[in-house]
């Protein structure tokens, strides 16, 4: 048994229409939570249905849970809970029936461990499938996904559609599962919906993967983006070339501003002028996008 | 995996409905038809006015005689369309459809293979069309001995099997041609263009001197024109029929396993 729960090297698919992903060269823990992050389009889905053998890699390998996914998929998927990007769930069945097939197309589920996570989830298996508002969809798609206790959870944007309270049961299940030993791979766009409980995040775009890290270290590199409103006019050249700050621009009396660090420097000289508002944001996905961009030299487009 | 058939019962399930109502469609349609036969014999004159090529081409040759006139409609005409309908729009079912609207990608992130998952929907469709089959058989037997068609038992149920086969036959192209395909219009389009087709080549070829041969590599020919209704089974057309269907099932899912799903 190995180590690695996902390892990839030099992942590559490409579709007849171009991009996919590109070189990917990743590894996820037995044991851990990992955020894969990235835009649209960025190879998300790609990769993780690469892992569950629905597409074939165009060259590079993937072993998963130490095993091949097109030679050895069967039994690899049934260690895995998928929950698709794209719900789709049809049928004149009700919920409970439709759980029902995929716990015998699964093999061994204990069917308390379903009423249990339907009940956490507050999901009606009585409710016919195809009325089911999106949310509730999802609901069912997370049910199946962890009804068998998988060894790995591969789950595309799994909060999508949740309101927020059931959201947080959503991050409960997973950090039982982590727990438990289950490894867990989800995907987002946005890294404070995954911040609370991965242990490691990886950012992935056009299809390469930009940077691997745990959630602070990610962080500490992000920049965060400043916002002044003075109640004055304002010297532009007295807030360019501060310690930290970069990008700056000026729209009448606000001020837009990057921060990759400390923010002494910029309060100290914005304190010289009345300040009637400042915003910070927080970094988020797209400021480490930013940042990277920064990184590689190219300027700072907002 | 359980050892039980997952997907063959979901299959089942999910058909329940329609196919009640196909089977109900299908019992009315014959049973309208075969009951025209005392009319049709009496009027026999009437049909002489169809150009004899035309009546060939049809199955119309002898509509005045029990197993002709079973031949011409029931066999030969509606309960083909009707059944090649159900078959085609099963097979489309089984791995297109389900394809395109994106359901496949969850259920094949089971521990099923895509071959196992094919082939457990080719025995839904079987079955729908083992119980199809045996409503007409039962039902035209019983119709025909009341309407004195003096046509054998044995005879009409060869023409049904032979039926059955025919639509199995379209079935199992269907879910082939979604198997290499994955695309619900693409699957329906060429099913339907490969079923007209080759019902018109036979119909054509049947008419010209030296194109006979040309009947023999369409399904029809097998299905329809060894007359099960005249001759009996034709041992043949069951064996030649079923191995197509084995065939194309094969490529299907042969292509089915090394391909992407798409959706
Ligand atoms: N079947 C396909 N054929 C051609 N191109 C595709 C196909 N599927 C995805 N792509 C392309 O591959 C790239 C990666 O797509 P993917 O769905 O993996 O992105 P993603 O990160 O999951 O995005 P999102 O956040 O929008 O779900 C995109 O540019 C997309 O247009
Ligand atoms: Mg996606």
């Amino acid at each position: 048994m190995t180590l690695a729960a996902i390892e990839t090297t030099g992942l590559t698919k490409r579709y007849p229409g171009g991009r996919g992903v590109a070189d990917l060269d990743l590894a996820v823990r037995r044991g851990e939570i990992f955020g894969f992050l990235g835009p649209n389009g960025a190879g998300k889905t790609t990769t993780m249905k690469m892992i569950l053998d629905l597409i074939r890699p165009t060259s590079g390998t993937i072993r998963v849970l130490g095993l091949d996914p097109v030679a050895q998929g069967a039994e690899l998927r049934a260690q895995i809970g998928y929950l698709p990007g794209e719900l789709v769930l049809e049928g004149a069945e009700n919920v409970g029936e439709l759980l029902g097939f995929f716990a015998r197309l699964q093999g061994h589920v204990d069917p308390a461990w379903v009423s249990e996570l339907s009940e956490r989830l507050e999901l009606d298996r009585t409710r016919k499938v195809k009325n089911l508002s999106k949310g509730n969809k999802q609901k069912v798609g997370i049910v199946q996904a962890f009804m068998h206790r998988p060894a790995l959870l591969v789950l595309d944007e799994p909060t999508s559609g949740l309101d927020p309270l059931m959201q947080q049961v959503f991050l409960n299940l997973v950090t039982e599962a982590k727990a438990a030993g289950q490894t867990v791979f989800m995907s987002s766009h946005i890294l404070s919906e995954v911040q609370e409980v991965a242990d490691r995040v990886a950012i992935i775009k056009d299809g390469r993967l930009v940077t691997v890290g745990t959630v602070e270290s990610l962080q500490r590199q992000a920049v965060s983006q400043v916002e002044i409103r003075f109640g004055e006019s304002f010297r532009t050249e007295e807030f360019t070339g501060l310690a930290h700050v970069g990008g700056v621009r000026v729209e009448g009396n606000t001020l837009h501003c990057v921060v990759d660090g400390s923010v002494d420097a910029l309060i100290k000289q914005a304190a010289r002028y009345r300040v009637d508002a400042l915003f910070c944001h927080k970094p988020d996905l797209e400021a480490i996008f930013m940042d990277e961009y920064v990184k590689e030299g190219a300027p700072v487009v907002h | 995996m359980s050892t039980e058939l997952p997907v063959f019962g979901k299959a089942i399930r999910d058909q329940r409905r329609g196919l009640l109502l196909w089977a109900l469609g299908i019992a009315v349609v014959m049973a309208i038809y075969t009951s025209s036969y005392a009319q049709v014999k009496d009027q026999g004159d009437a049909l002489d006015s169809i150009p004899s090529g035309m009546a060939g081409a049809m199955n119309f040759d002898d509509l005045t005689s029990g197993a002709g006139f079973l031949e011409g409609t029931v066999f030969g005409l509606l309960g083909p369309l009707l059944l090649l309908i159900f078959a085609i729009s099963t097979g489309t079912r089984a791995i297109a459809a389900p394809e395109q609207s994106g359901v496949l990608d969850l259920y094949l992130a089971y521990p099923v293979t895509r071959r196992r998952l094919g082939l457990e929907r080719f025995g839904a469709l079987l079955a729908a069309l083992v119980a199809l089959t045996l409503l007409i058989a039962v039902e035209v037997t019983g119709l025909a001995s009341s309407q004195d068609m003096n046509v054998p038992a044995g005879n009409v149920i060869a023409g049904a099997v032979q039926l059955g086969l025919l639509a199995l036959f379209f079935g199992a192209l269907a879910l082939c041609v979604g198997g290499v395909t994955g695309s619900r219009p693409v699957t329906l389009g060429a099913t339907s263009a490969v079923a007209v087709g080759t019902y018109v080549l036979n119909a054509i070829a049947s008419q010209i001197d030296g194109l006979h041969f040309l009947q023999r590599i369409t399904p029809f020919y097998w299905a329809q024109s060894t007359h099960p209704l005249r001759e009996g089974l034709s041992l043949g057309a069951v064996i030649v029929l079923l191995a197509a269907t084995a065939v194309v099932l094969a490529l299907g899912m042969r292509s089915f396993s090394r391909r992407d799903i798409n959706s």
